[in-house]
């Protein structure tokens, strides 16, 4: 039977949710976590098949939650319950790895994303986990304050700066602004984390919008 | 049809109980708004029997909702849901409003105070409007009755008798307990009364005086 995890820091949901799934069980079975710690502790213990989970949640959000999986385990696929996506946003971040639900859902609608999610057949080779640009979009989406790090074999590690959603810094090696951002984009499966913030201010170097940036990072790596 | 009111910036939340709360619809009707503003607008457009709201909500929140039905729409009982609120909140809201409910919450406990405070108590057995205390106490003791009265005041102050085969065992008011109960419950008048079904929990007797004794005490004799 397959195990999805779920989780969001409303009760009221998780309960919504738990009392609808009962007409499901023969299908897969729900587990509930109400923030990104438990939610960790669980993808410890248990063998979970897909993790369902909200963005914004007290102790380890939900961005931290999904860094934790595409480190540790890369194969979980993930929907994220999102309350401001736009569709077009969605659309440039669904992948085979990575899908959205937009708040508010019907538990029913929930559920046939979860089916699909758990049939889906995801090649073994192809394989890469939730890239570095969905996690981007998604701090944007967020508008978000953070210190994400990048670290690769080989490489020196990398850090993007967010504030409010608006990406103020990159350093990477001895690269800095705008130029180390597109050569981290190109960076193949990354871990990533997420830092404390400095207490010091951390200078805005990147006054480019985001998504200029990940477009010229995709036309460099065409091209080259 | 009554038509209930909903008011939450949480769409979520609001979609989960207009979905639950669809169960009662051969009771009341669900409308669901997301603030304060879009409240308003409804009240002006649509007879609505009682508003649920949520306090925490961008434009116009729910304490000013509040405030304007009491200018506006004096008569509509309101159930206030909040998750966060001081003690000192919560207490001014209990005294103000109809009842209160804090988040997170069973969406059945929410039908439940909905149904009760629009008339459809499946408890209720039935109310008296203004009785004296002694007059309505015969009819108990007469009937011999099993029931659980909410006994509410001019004031508004409430207060409750558990009576089991005509039999007064405790009593309930503020934070008297007993046979100090009784005697101020006793020294209304002009009383609102709910008989109610009584709970499942089984009630000790703590009264020990007959009631004779007690009105007299009371004064009401």
């Amino acid at each position: 039977m397959d195990l999805v995890l779920i989780v969001d820091d409303s009760t009221m949901l998780l309960n919504y949710l738990e009392s609808s799934f009962v007409q499901y069980e023969d299908k897969f079975e729900a587990i509930f976590a109400k923030d990104g710690m438990e939610a960790i502790e669980i993808i410890k213990s248990k063998d979970i098949s897909l993790l369902v989970t909200d963005l914004q949640m007290p102790r380890i959000d939900g961005l931290g939650l999904l860094a934790y999986t595409h480190t540790y385990h890369p194969k979980i696929p993930c929907i994220v319950m999102s309350a401001h996506g736009t569709p077009a946003i969605i659309e440039t971040l669904q992948s085979d790895i990575l899908q959205f639900i937009e708040k508010p859902f019907t538990a029913e609608a929930l559920t046939e994303a979860i089916m699909s999610a758990l049939k889906e057949d995801r090649p073994e080779g192809t394989f890469s986990g939730i890239s570095i640009i969905n996690f981007l979009q998604m701090i944007e989406m967020e508008q978000k304050t953070c210190l994400c790090e990048v670290e690769s074999p080989g490489n020196p590690a990398g850090f993007f700066y967010f504030n409010s959603g608006e990406l103020h810094h990159a350093v990477f090696g001895e690269f800095k602004g705008e130029e180390a951002a597109i050569k981290m984009i190109h960076i193949d499966n990354p871990t990533i984390s997420f830092k404390k913030i400095p207490v010091r201010k951390i200078p805005r170097r990147i006054n480019r919008e985001l998504t200029g940036i990940i477009l010229e990072a995709v036309k460099q790596q065409d091209e080259g | 049809m009554d038509k209930v009111l909903i008011v939450d910036d949480d769409e979520q939340l609001l979609l989960i109980l207009t979905e639950l709360l669809g169960k009662y619809k051969n009771k009341f009707d669900v409308y669901p708004v997301k603030d304060g503003f879009e409240a308003i607008r409804t009240l002006q457009e649509q007879k609505i029997s009682l508003v649920v709201t949520d306090l925490y909500m961008p434009r116009i929140n729910g304490l000013v909702l509040l405030s304007y039905m009491s200018k506006n729409f004096p008569n509509i009982p309101c159930i206030v849901m909040t998750g966060h609120g001081t003690e000192e909140l919560r207490n001014r809201l209990k005294k103000q409003f109809t009842s209160f409910i804090q988040k997170p919450f069973p969406v059945m406990e929410l039908a439940d105070i909905i149904m009760a405070t629009l008339g459809h108590d499946q408890n209720l057995l039935g109310t008296m409007n203004g009785v004296s205390v002694s007059g309505f106490l015969k009819l108990v003791e007469m009937e011999s009755m099993t029931c659980l009265c909410e006994i509410q005041s001019e004031k508004k102050e409430t207060g409750y008798l558990v009576f089991e085969g005509g039999t007064l065992l405790n009593a309930f008011y503020d934070k008297l307990r007993g046979e100090e109960a009784v005697i101020e419950l006793f020294k209304m008048d002009r009383v609102k009364i709910k008989f109610r079904k009584p709970p499942k929990k089984k009630f000790p007797k703590r009264i020990k005086q007959s009631l004779s004794t007690l009105l007299k005490q009371a004064g009401n004799a």
